[in-house]
């Protein structure tokens, strides 16, 4: 008896998993001993066969007829059906059609068309299929995945002022969608502010006092990605301003025009030596030293931002 | 004796370059024998090692259980030190196996 149900459990070990059936005919060759690793996706949302709309191994690869029989006898296999390594015969098309099966929705609606597609880059580029954990789904590997061809914006987050990227506790994609979007620059949402507002809700307005360049543009002003002037500034103050405002004491830099010890600290445009006041235009916080709220105001009295 | 001084870890980093793994484990068998039992086989044959050379370098034809033939895979080196000391790391290993 107890012979009778050990072979029983023998014969059952011996059988592949039910749900892996479909599977055993890859498997029997790509297994545990592959220099890449394959078997890892069980261990990912592919390989959940609970769930039956899982893909097995030829719902993406394809039958693969010529590649599982090898008819010719070569000793280099044919190649599956949808190859996805680098440089594969089957097109970039032709991949993103596979994966696109499944996923046309939510956040790839919008993949035709959109500059990572149109650039042929298939969803391979950046994902990694078989392996437990895919680096660009996660915060702290994703930018890496990124910047691998994205090398300035690599750059950029190293300076001084910066999204904490670095940190790990931002990702691209919190401002991208590489997938497609409606807006410019692959951003999440329809436009530029509408994806900075996401987090900095309290620049969104309304404002009884706007300032127009911040409502039409964050990136006016912000270069997003890392300056050296704090805070993400294209240009430090004062001549980030005076790109726009260039009359009275904005535009002359040391004249001191209308502001407190303004004619005691010039001479003729310039600086003199032993002066008891700074430059008021490059003093402290410069221009937001005086006009704080630049995003806007909401005080009757804020029309040029100053309180 | 030569095959002890093989070096396994570069025998099985050449074997998984050249795609043996696919069709042959060290102690199961997959579409090819256990590679314990290539050893075990050719234990004790004078010319073992010049024999599994010539058919891992060959391309020759081999004979599937289904019946079908194709051309044995090529290990992927120009070096014939390499192919011989795959070779003598299959001979080293132990025994046979069952299945």
């Amino acid at each position: 008896m107890l012979l009778a149900i050990g072979s029983t459990v023998v014969a059952l070990a011996d059988e592949p998993d039910r749900s892996l059936q479909a599977d055993h005919v890859c498997t029997k060759c790509h297994d545990e001993s592959e220099a890449k690793p394959v078997l890892s996706i069980y261990k990912t949302a592919h390989g959940v066969k609970a769930d039956e709309r899982t893909p097995g191994c030829q719902s993406c690869h394809g039958p693969s007829e010529a590649h599982v029989k090898n008819a010719t006898g070569a000793s280099t296999r044919p190649p599956v059906d949808v190859d996805f390594r680098h440089g594969s015969a089957t097109s970039t098309a032709a991949q993103a059609k596979t994966c696109l099966g499944c996923h046309e929705n939510g956040q790839r609606t919008n993949w035709m068309g959109s500059e990572h597609q149109r650039s042929d880059m298939p969803c391979t580029a950046c994902h990694e299929i078989h392996t437990e954990h895919d680096r660009v789904l996660a915060t702290t590997t994703q930018p890496d995945v990124c910047f691998t061809c994205h090398k300035t914006q690599r750059a950029q987050i190293h300076r001084i002022s910066t999204h904490p990227i670095l940190a790990g506790k931002m990702d691209c994609s919190d401002c991208h969608n590489p997938h497609g979007s409606n807006g410019p620059k692959l951003m999440v949402k329809n436009t530029v502010n509408e994806t900075c507002y996401t987090c900095h809700a309290d620049r969104r307005g309304p404002f009884l006092w706007e300032h127009y360049p911040v409502s039409e543009d964050c990136t006016n002003c912000h270069t997003p990605h890392g300056s050296n002037n704090t805070p993400l500034l294209k240009t430090r103050a004062p001549w980030l301003c005076q790109e726009c405002h260039t009359s009275d004491h904005s535009g002359a830099l040391n004249s001191g025009a209308n502001l407190p010890n303004g004619a005691a600290t010039t001479i003729g445009g310039m600086l003199p030596p032993g002066a008891q006041s700074p430059r008021s235009q490059t003093n402290g916080r410069n221009c937001l030293g005086c006009h704080p709220m630049i995003h806007g105001s909401n005080n009757p009295a804020g029309a040029r931002f100053s309180k | 004796m030569a095959a002890s001084a093989s070096d396994a870890a570069a025998a099985r980093d050449l074997m998984q370059s050249s795609g043996c793994f696919k069709c042959h484990a060290v102690d199961k068998k997959k579409d090819g024998p256990a590679l314990r039992d290539v050893a075990a086989k050719y234990k004790g044959v004078g010319d073992a090692e010049d024999k599994l050379i010539y058919h891992v370098t060959s391309g020759e034809m081999v004979k599937f259980e289904d019946g079908h033939e194709e051309h044995h895979k090529k290990v992927k080196t120009e070096s014939p030190k390499d192919t011989r000391n795959l070779v003598q790391w299959i001979l080293t290993l132990p025994g046979g196996t069952k299945y």
